[in-house]
């Protein structure tokens, strides 16, 4: 693959060949062993969709970078304690979520938890009828129509959706990482999904 | 109207590729540097995995060495410290003893031996208290050694079964007092010789006299050595009959020589023990 690294350190880190064949597990059995190239790889993977998870949770840029920041300085001084549970990702989005929560509590105390359940009404008619995008319309419309209507969903509807989203988790991972049963999470995920679709048939 | 979410709404894939095309955003470079920098410092330290499996290595054995130590030095000090209690109870210092001994005069060895006696816990039980029957002063007499106190018990009981025999009517019952008081002698050699025939208050005062009189067999030679005067009194009736020692304490009872009369007759019994001495008349 070649250098990966482009940034202000002087350092070159060349990355294996076999490292973007690797499981996330693997990367991040041989970062604890002492491989730092095997980091880089976990983290060009999925720095992205942490950054983006954040940022859609606390609404915020330098917010997110802050959290963002924390979350991969946690998981590189737990490297040493690393042991193959659950998927990465679950693991990565785990720490993710429990540094939102730690900061919502911190600045928010009385807000909502992400871990509540919240029943929502969804218009029945609009929950029938998948989401169908109107051909012509702006790709980019429609994505930025999506982001105002994720932005509008109650808070653990979005965790939700984002974690399957941007960290291609499970419903079962998903509960995992949130801290709530599966029944839950699926129920969120639902009610997330069915919401924005409805929001999206409603502004075409 | 609320209405629950049809089943298999988990996923949709019209939505996935509009939010695919929303999704832009990437950190920015510094926080890559930064992050990237970090952990290649944290691989640098050193293997986690090995500085935490050496203290682990070591944290428990030295652990289990230092309560080793403990204990072991716990036990020997309990050991220690219960040996020496068990020596100091079997091995009480007798040293306030001595000096007693030492006041009364006598330097004899036996008087010291009596008085190293007198303040070492008697264990054994005290023989029971003598009557006075000539039975069991004779038992008495036998069970050796005896305390000091009881030695002046024995005689005192012997000065009464003298004064019993002389009282005597009969000569059958003075002759077995008699008989009883010359074999107590034989038995009890020392104090015969010594205190009870001197004076009434001699023996208790003298204790240790009487003690030492007791302890030491040369008791009678050395009361006639002591008291010179005393053996010339009978220096010339040694080869005597029993009248002529007679004849002599009832003179020096006339002459009012009691005391002199009373050594005479103590050693007319002892010579002659199946000898009747007749009776005090003043």
């Amino acid at each position: 693959m070649g250098c990966p690294y482009a940034g202000a350190s002087a350092y070159w880190y060349p990355v294996m060949p076999t490292d973007a064949d690797a499981s996330d597990e693997a990367l991040m059995l041989g970062y604890r062993d002492g491989d730092a190239g095997a980091f880089d790889a976990l983290y060009l993977r999925h720095k992205g969709g942490v950054y983006r998870y954040l940022l859609r949770q606390c609404r915020n840029a330098a917010l997110a970078d802050e959290l963002f920041q924390d979350v991969w300085m946690n998981l590189i001084r737990a490297r040493a304690g690393y042991t193959v549970q659950a998927k990465f990702s679950t693991y990565l989005y785990r720490i993710a979520h429990n540094r939102l929560m730690d900061h919502f509590r911190r600045n928010n105390p009385g807000s909502v938890s992400l871990d509540d359940e919240t029943i929502v009404s969804i218009d029945e008619p609009a929950a029938a009828r998948s989401f169908e995008p109107e051909v012509g319309t702006d790709v980019r419309q429609q994505a930025a129509h999506l982001l105002v209507l994720l932005d509008a969903l109650p808070a653990e509807q979005r965790a939700a959706f984002l974690l399957q989203h941007e960290g291609g988790l499970s419903i079962e991972e998903i509960a995992v990482a949130t801290g709530v049963t599966r029944e839950t999470a699926k129920s969120r995920l639902r009610y997330a999904i069915a919401k924005l679709r409805q929001g999206m048939q409603a502004w075409q | 109207m609320a209405v629950t979410p049809e089943p298999n709404m988990e996923r949709d894939p019209q939505l996935a590729a509009v939010y695919r095309a929303a999704s832009g955003e990437e950190p920015p470079g510094h926080l890559d540097a930064a992050i990237r920098a970090a952990a290649r410092r944290e691989v640098d330290a050193g293997p986690a995995r090995t500085r935490k499996v050496r203290f682990g290595n070591w944290g428990v054995p030295l652990s289990l060495a230092a309560v080793v130590v403990l204990s072991v030095s716990v036990v020997l000090m309990m050991q220690q410290e219960g040996a020496d209690r068990i020596e100091s109870l079997t091995h009480p210092i007798p040293a306030q003893v001595v000096p007693r001994a030492a006041d009364t005069g006598i330097g004899n060895d036996a008087a010291r031996s009596l008085a190293v006696e007198e303040a070492v816990p008697q264990r054994m039980p005290a023989p029971a208290p003598a009557a006075v029957r000539p039975e069991s002063a004779k038992s008495v007499a036998e069970t050796a050694p005896q305390p000091a106190a009881k030695r002046r018990d024995d005689a005192n009981e012997l000065r009464t079964l003298e004064s019993n025999a002389v009282r005597a009517t009969t000569a059958a019952e003075a002759d077995h007092a008699q008989g009883d008081l010359g074999a107590k002698r034989e038995r009890v050699p020392a104090a015969p010789a010594l205190s009870p025939l001197r004076s009434a208050p001699a023996p208790i005062a003298g204790e240790s006299a009487v003690g030492a009189g007791l302890a030491d067999p040369r008791a009678p030679a050395a009361a006639m050595a002591d008291a010179p005067e005393k053996a010339a009194l009978w220096r010339d009736l040694v080869d005597a009959p029993p009248e002529k020692w007679l004849q002599r304490i009832v003179e020096l009872r006339r002459a009012g020589k009691t005391a002199d009369a009373a050594a005479v007759v103590g050693e007319f019994r002892r010579r002659f023990p199946a000898e009747r001495v007749p009776e005090e008349s003043h």
